[in-house]
């Protein structure tokens, strides 16, 4: 008995520490391109490295999976939060995987525009997004005219 | 002696009547717990979500091909007056303050609200209103010749008229971009908002998805999805982080649709002036009848 507790909290502490040691090995991309969904709009140069000090965690923009959160990819992909969190770590899954086109069967799933739209707003809504209608421009989009279109990539 | 037929006996045979035909109006109001199509699309506005930008009512402007507005859709100026739908704009987007900060704004978008009993539908004399199985609630300007009830009907002050041609008067209002829903697109303004702030889909699915933001999030929303009941219960749902009666809402709006408050008094209309007339011309007839029989004896009598 005594020895099997002792097994299981050993295992936990390595188990611990690995998964700790897998993060911090983790390389972050610096400044992300969001161009998807440019048909209006300039791709937009988003700072990852700048907003990861300044956010609370990762879970404030992507899922994570100690976050209690009910997500209807976790009705067929449910998995433990150490497999959740390593797949992720190893392989990041785009936003655009899920989140792609709105479908109305699914109404509590955003669309990509949606959703990224969301992240920025809890942060940057009355920073200067929702005080002018114009916030939109002024920070992070560029409206694609001609000008601008030979200058994006 | 026979006794003469006096004026009292004749209204209290009317009077009798009449109670008892008027019973039967009550038997029309047995569909009054209609609550809807069953499979009526909809529509649900977060007003936590939406950030003013008005997205919405640029793209409804280009869906339906309306003119140019007065203020460019990236004019913040717009939201010093209150605005309402109207020939030149089917939605229009409100800036009210938030009441917890004074600094803060909260933002409302106004449309038709597809009623499920619609009230404009109810007023209209000549049914140029239809409220769709998909949910939207259609106008056939063809139909109409502008007498304009269902502009003084709709609790939520939508259709508005067209005054730019006098030839051809037309309400005009939302129509949920029924074209749209039928073509499996989604409506104008919901495409557009990138907030994601309006979310379409079956009604019923909306309401549930309502109650789960609700209950997930119960500090950020207050607990009521206007239009669950309001006017019977609508199409078009919001979800809002203060009361709704802080951004301009309705709220004495009665739980039960609009009809109903006319529906006794309506369904007793054609009793009154059909039946009435032939009823007590039978009885002025039976009573004159015999007035003139009896008059006629006694005349023999004399003889």
């Amino acid at each position: 008995m005594r020895k099997t507790l002792l097994i299981s909290i050993l295992l936990f502490f390595f188990l611990t520490l690995l998964f700790y040691q897998g993060a911090g090995s983790v390389s972050y991309p610096k400044v992300i391109l969001l161009n998807s969904i440019s048909n209006k709009y300039t791709a937009v140069k988003f700072n990852h490295e700048k907003h990861i000090s300044m956010s609370g965690g990762c879970s404030q923009c992507h899922h994570e999976h100690q976050k209690n959160e009910s997500l209807i990819c976790k009705d067929c992909h449910n998995l433990t939060p150490a497999l959740f969190k390593n797949s992720v770590h190893r392989n990041f899954m785009a936003c655009r995987n899920c989140h792609s086109e709105f479908n109305p069967q699914v109404p509590q799933m955003p669309d990509l525009k949606a959703a990224y739209h969301r992240a920025c707003f809890q942060c940057h809504r009355g920073m200067d997004v929702g005080i002018e209608p114009k916030g939109c421009s002024g920070r992070c989009h560029l409206l694609k005219t001609a000008k601008t279109e030979r200058r994006s990539p | 002696m026979k006794k003469e037929f006096t004026r009292r006996d004749f209204l209290k045979l009317t009077g009798a009547l009449s109670g008892a035909l008027l019973i039967k109006p009550d038997a029309a109001s047995a569909y009054k717990e209609f609550s809807g199509w069953p499979d009526a699309y909809g529509c649900l506005t977060d007003l936590s979500e939406c950030v003013g930008c008005r997205s919405c009512e640029k793209a409804c402007n280009e869906a339906n091909g309306l003119p140019q507005p007065a203020i460019p859709f990236d004019e913040g100026s717009v939201f010093n007056e209150k605005r309402r739908p109207d020939a030149r704009a089917f939605t229009v987007v409100n800036r009210f303050t938030d009441p917890r900060d004074p600094g803060k704004f909260i933002y409302r978008k106004v449309q038709c609200n597809h009623c499920n009993e619609p009230a404009c539908a109810s007023a209209c004399p000549i049914h140029a209103y239809e409220k769709t199985p998909e949910g939207a609630v259609l106008y056939d300007p063809a139909k109409c010749f502008g007498c304009r009830y269902c502009m003084i009907v709709c609790p939520f002050y939508v259709p508005a008229y067209d005054y730019e041609s006098a030839l051809e008067p037309k309400i005009v209002k939302c129509i949920m971009c029924y074209p749209r829903i039928k073509a499996g697109r989604l409506p104008a303004c919901v495409e557009a908002c990138p907030a994601g702030a309006i979310t379409f889909g079956k009604r019923k699915d909306l309401i549930n998805l309502a109650r789960e933001k609700i209950m997930r999030n119960p500090q950020r929303y207050v607990n009521h999805i206007y239009g669950e009941h309001e006017a019977g219960g609508t199409s078009w749902m919001y979800i809002s982080s203060v009361p709704f009666e802080y951004l301009g809402f309705p709220t004495n709006i009665p739980k039960h649709p609009l009809i109903e408050e006319v529906k006794g008094f309506l369904g007793a209309v054609p009793v009154v002036f059909t039946v009435w007339p032939a009823l007590f011309g039978m009885v002025y007839a039976a009573v004159k009848h015999r007035d003139e029989l009896f008059k006629s004896e006694h005349k023999e009598v004399k003889k």
